[in-house]
């Protein structure tokens, strides 16, 4: 994910930006007045991503009730807890002000948000990735595949995009 | 500035209002928390949701009031609040298991209404009035919650203790999850936890009771125990005091008894001595006395046996006698049967009726035994002689009888 690439130059986020304008709609990569309008929008689409695996996983998880697999069942059920958990975080996750943006005492610098535009777009990587693999889990509920391990999967990237967006307050509040 | 609150009380989840049924001279802030959302619809269209904001001067006023009055703005306008935060409602649970045991309790739903389904909520306020609370919530999924999942789940398990089980517990949370996820979606509802609580059954308040009326009885039958082993331990100590005094009681009566007794026996003793010194006396005198007549008696047998002596030394003389004489006899008939042997006289009557004398002759010393053995006599039948009956040959003939 280039953990070690330092991002001082604005035209350095500009994949991310784009990237991330392809993710999320209206995205504006925290352009002045428009900060916090981009971090609600962040913010909506991980909701919005976290809904969708979480229908996808209620759907096995609803057919594996069904079919007399509680094992598999269970599974579904810690994985839409680990959603939930997730979405819980995001939605009372802080939001900032207006000005200055997310701290009254200290301003933003154009290299930390370039930070913050890099861990959003890391998260929604890991995110995008656990959308398509609860489809494939869906997928191999349907065909009798190994349901099992893909719904682990899925859990385990959920809980990374848990952990990771709980790292955007440690880069909010790096900012100087 | 004023604020408007959209509740005044926990038990609102959500509520949709007019705004212009908020009258007030000055307009009206509306603060959104986090876990609040606000869904604006104007003109039968939802034209935003929102959060974590504030509403400035959207409510009240003279001005708005007087806008709606001459037909400014919008004339349907309206606003649904709803707590986004999570919200437990319980539901009365009630069953029977497979063994027919009852089973009463709570069934607690942990439920959230998201930010973006908070629209969806307009069904609800189309059917029912503009305020839901929990109870509201309660009364409309209770029948379908108890049909669907309770009752059936209940039905699966063997016992009371089943419904005790973990295994229990995730398979409710799993069935309500998949059973209720159509009817909770179709409102906006999102279930994120459910769990059962079950109070105790009648069976296992009778259990209870009869495990407390054995604990009651085993303590009572522990204090009986207890009062019969101090009583048992009493009687014992009684028993064993009454002993030993009856002991020696007895020791001091036997010790009485035996003196009275030593001082009887010594009476008797001396008694005895007297007695038997009688005895003697009396033994002695008898002696005397019967040495007296056993002389007598030795006297009188010396004397018999001299006369039994000479009777036999008499009969031994006779008897020599007798046989002297028998022996001239039997010469004389010796000579005689010579004779008529030489004469040619001894037939064989002769010779019978010689030894017929003969034998005569014999018996005549004990004619009266000889006399004994004579039977009734008749005569021979050839000869005429006279004939014993028992006979067996004439011995006057020789003819056979």
């Amino acid at each position: 994910m280039g953990g070690t690439m330092t991002i001082g130059n604005p035209a350095d986020t500009l994949t991310y930006v784009r990237a991330l304008g392809l993710i999320v709609g209206g995205y504006s990569a925290y352009q002045r007045d428009k900060r916090r309008e981009t971090d609600v929008a962040v913010k909506e689409e991980i909701l919005r991503c976290a809904d969708r695996v979480r229908t996808h996983v209620e759907n096995v998880h609803d057919d594996a009730y069904r079919d007399g697999n509680v094992k598999l069942a269970k599974t579904c059920q810690s994985t839409i807890e680990e959603i939930d958990a997730l979405r819980n975080d995001v939605n009372l996750g802080e939001t900032g002000g207006e000005h200055p943006f997310f701290s009254k005492q200290i301003t933003t610098s154009k290299k930390v948000l370039a930070k913050l535009i890099k861990h959003d777009h890391e998260t929604m990587t890991i995110l995008v990735k656990a959308v398509n693999r609860s489809n494939d889990l869906e997928k191999a509920a349907a065909e009798e595949g190994d349901a099992m391990k893909a719904v682990r999967e899925t859990r385990q990237l959920v809980s990374s995009v848990r952990g990771h967006f709980s790292e955007r307050r440690a880069v909010l509040k790096g900012i100087q | 500035m004023a604020i408007h609150r959209w509740r005044d009380t926990p038990e609102v989840i959500a509520r949709m209002i007019d705004t212009g049924s908020i009258n007030s001279w000055a307009t009206k802030n509306i603060v959104l928390k986090p876990n609040e959302t606000c869904v604006i619809m104007a003109d039968g269209k939802i034209q935003d949701i929102l959060s974590e904001t504030v509403l400035k001067n959207y409510v009240g006023g003279f001005t708005r009031w007087l806008g709606s009055k001459i037909g400014v703005g919008s004339r349907d306008h309206k606003m649904i609040f709803a707590m986004t935060g999570p919200f437990d409602l319980l539901f009365k649970m009630e069953g029977a298991t497979a063994d027919g045991g009852r089973v009463n309790g709570m069934l607690n739903m942990r439920l959230q209404i998201q930010r973006d389904d908070t629209p969806k909520l307009v069904n609800i306020f189309t059917n029912s009035g503009r305020e839901l609370n929990r109870g509201f919530f309660v009364k409309m999924y209770e029948q379908e919650i108890m049909s669907r999942v309770v009752v059936p789940l209940l039905s699966k398990q063997a016992d009371i203790n089943a419904v005790r089980t973990p295994d229990f517990a995730d398979m409710l949370e799993m069935a309500v999850r998949a059973e209720m996820r159509g009817s909770f979606d179709q409102y906006g509802i999102t279930m994120l936890r459910a769990f059962a609580v079950v109070n105790e059954t009648d069976l296992e308040k009778l259990q209870s009771y009869t495990q407390q009326t054995n604990v009651m009885a085993a303590r009572a039958d522990l204090v009986n125990e207890t009062a019969l082993a101090a009583i048992d331990r009493q009687q014992s100590l009684t028993l064993a005091r009454i002993e030993a005094e009856a002991n020696i009681a007895k020791a001091q009566a036997r010790g009485q008894v035996e003196a009275a007794l030593e001082s009887e026996l010594l009476e008797l003793r001396k008694q005895e001595a007297e007695w038997a010194a009688e005895r003697h006396d009396q033994s002695e005198r008898q002696d005397i006395e019967l040495d007296g007549k056993q002389r007598k008696m030795d006297i009188a047998m010396s004397a018999f046996e001299q006369v039994q002596a000479a009777k036999r030394a008499r009969m031994e003389q006779q008897s020599n006698a007798d046989l002297t004489r028998q022996q001239n006899t039997d010469d004389i008939q010796r000579e005689m049967m010579k004779m008529a042997a030489d004469n040619g006289a001894l037939t064989p009557e002769v010779m019978q009726t010689f030894l017929e004398q003969q034998s005569a002759q014999k018996g005549q010393p004990d004619s009266q035994p000889a006399s004994q053995e004579t039977g009734p006599i008749t005569t021979c039948g050839n000869c005429g002689g006279q004939i014993q009956l028992s006979w067996q040959a004439c011995p006057h003939c020789g003819t056979s009888l």
